[in-house]
């Protein structure tokens, strides 16, 4: 060590203890609830929450452990509109097509904003669900949340995603498979969510069932009710 | 002060201010700064869409419609482009990087709607970049200074090296100890998870019922790597091979996942605990490696 760091100048141990300080808070932000008292973890939550506002975040958990979620596989949605003149026509497909390729070289954003439009947490759930009871009851939540209606009605007020087609109704519907994870089979289903009615300004439940399905390999396609 | 009291402090001002080659800073202004690049290569074909004025985000969230980015959109990530890219050849480094940050910044706080965690954690990185003596080599500020009979030193005290290593062993820390009493890691179930999850794999239509053993394994090591790092990071034996594996393990997630651009950025600032010389040897060769016609005639 250089002698002259036993004596510093005031700059250097002004900086250095701002160095310190922060250095601190970097780490304290970062622990994890298991390794933090209940009331500490609380406040540094609310900041790091402040901070994920304004876009900054450095202690963001990567891949949290997705408590009890054994069985996950395929998602999709599909919004489809009906013209004035009674055209249909898709104006959205997440994925594309409602399948991936064999290998995904690229994310697709449009893809990705659609699934956490969805929310991941309840989008996994009604994945993993292999109860029919359960499947509808997640479903039914989906159709009552309040972001969902105005995911499905955008494409009613949006010139841009409508394509500028003039459009009477907008059906978003949804295909989902899990996976077992003892036996490996595959069970799908897919189902109408939400409907908006266009000229007049509301989005109701939509019970209808699609037309076509995702032909993903393997997976046995169940009746929805 | 007492005379250990003087000595602790002694000794953190040199672990903050011992002088250091700034060639991994180099390596991360440069990565971090291409990474930026391709990530708005890559939304280019999306902006209007989804956060244009007439787009998704505007008629289906509550909170982005009163986003500045709003009508500015096309704007913001020019601005991102044009800056990222000047912080990766080292062109106005210190402005350049700091306008960038500023503009990835803004587009996170849009709502992590588009992208993963990498969106928001990486602004940070490329201010303290930013700031640093990052341009000191391999830019063309300090090409521009050597012209001028004034080249930028190439070894500076280190302070930027270890608020970044801070940096990431705290993202391993907040990574690994928040799984420990999760029962999909502990039974080794996650790697299976998110391979058969559409939502991030690669290979969606791979079946991943005879490979569960393998995945098992897999999800253990993670976790134990992970788990491990933020300590074996900061000794000197282990520092190299814990890199080593880190790097292995993000380059097999992004071959197998699709998480947006984390992979690569935690590539990159991995490079920060290699030693100084490997980066060095890339981005500034010694005289005495580099061929001289005396050299070649023998």
């Amino acid at each position: 060590m250089p002698p002259g760091l036993l004596q510093p100048k005031s700059h250097l141990r002004f900086a250095g203890a701002v160095l310190t300080l922060y250095c601190l808070v970097v780490v304290v932000l970062g622990l994890p609830a298991e390794m933090t008292p209940n009331t500490l973890f609380a406040a540094t939550s609310s900041v790091v929450g402040v901070l994920d506002d304004h876009g900054l975040n450095a202690w963001h958990r990567v891949f949290p452990g997705q408590r009890n979620h054994e069985k996950r596989r395929h998602i999709a949605i599909r919004f489809v509109g009906t013209t004035v003149d009674g055209q249909s026509v898709v104006l959205h497909e997440a994925p594309e097509g409602l399948v991936h390729p064999e290998v995904r070289v690229f994310d697709n954003l449009r893809t990705t904003v659609s699934y956490k439009m969805l929310r991941l947490a309840p989008l996994s759930r009604i994945m993993r669900t292999e109860d029919d009871a359960q499947w509808r009851t997640q479903l039914d939540q989906l159709r009552r949340q309040g972001h969902m209606a105005r995911y499905v009605y955008a494409f009613c007020s949006s010139d841009h995603l409508a394509g500028e087609h003039d459009l009477l109704t907008v059906d978003m519907e949804l295909f989902t498979a899990g996976i077992d994870y003892h036996t490996g089979a595959q069970y799908g289903r897919a189902a109408g969510v939400l409907r908006a009615l266009c000229y007049a300004e509301q989005v109701v439940p939509h019970y209808g069932i699609p037309q076509t399905r995702p032909g993903w390999p393997g997976v046995e396609w169940r009746e929805v009710s | 002060m007492t005379h250990a009291l003087r000595r602790a402090e002694a000794a953190l001002l040199h672990w903050f201010f011992a002088p250091a080659s700034v060639a991994p800073l180099a390596a991360i202004r440069i990565a971090l700064g291409a990474i930026l690049v391709l990530s708005v290569v890559q939304a280019v074909p999306h902006i209007e869409w989804v956060w244009g004025g007439d787009g998704l985000l505007r008629h289906a969230t509550q909170s982005y419609p009163s986003h500045p980015m709003v009508g500015h959109a096309p704007l913001v990530f020019g601005t991102l482009a044009l800056s990222a890219a000047c912080f990766s050849v080292g062109l106005a480094t210190r402005v350049s990087g700091l306008v960038a940050a500023g503009a990835q910044a803004t587009i996170a706080s849009a709502g992590l709607w588009h992208s993963w965690g990498w969106t928001n954690a990486i602004p940070v990185f490329v201010a303290i970049v930013a700031v640093s003596s990052a341009r000191n080599m391999a830019s063309v500020d300090a090409w521009w200074a050597r012209r001028r009979g004034r080249p930028l030193p190439t070894v500076t005290p280190r302070w930027a090296v270890r608020v970044l290593q801070v940096h990431v062993a705290v993202v391993y820390i907040a990574a690994g100890w928040h799984r420990i009493d999760d029962r999909g890691w502990i039974a080794g179930e996650m790697v299976y998870a998110a391979v058969a999850n559409s939502m991030y794999t690669r290979l969606p239509y791979i079946d991943p019922q005879p490979l569960k053993p393998l995945f098992s394994l897999l999800t253990w090591a993670t976790e134990a790597l992970e788990l491990a790092a933020p300590i074996l990071l900061w000794v000197r034996r282990t520092r190299v091979p814990t890199v080593l594996a880190l790097m292995a393990l993000h380059l097999g997630l992004e071959l197998s996942a699709i998480i947006g651009w984390w992979q690569y950025m935690m590539l990159a600032m991995l490079v920060v605990f290699l030693p100084s010389a490997w980066p060095e040897r890339v981005l500034a060769p010694r005289p005495s490696q580099t061929l001289t016609p005396r050299a070649v005639a023998g």
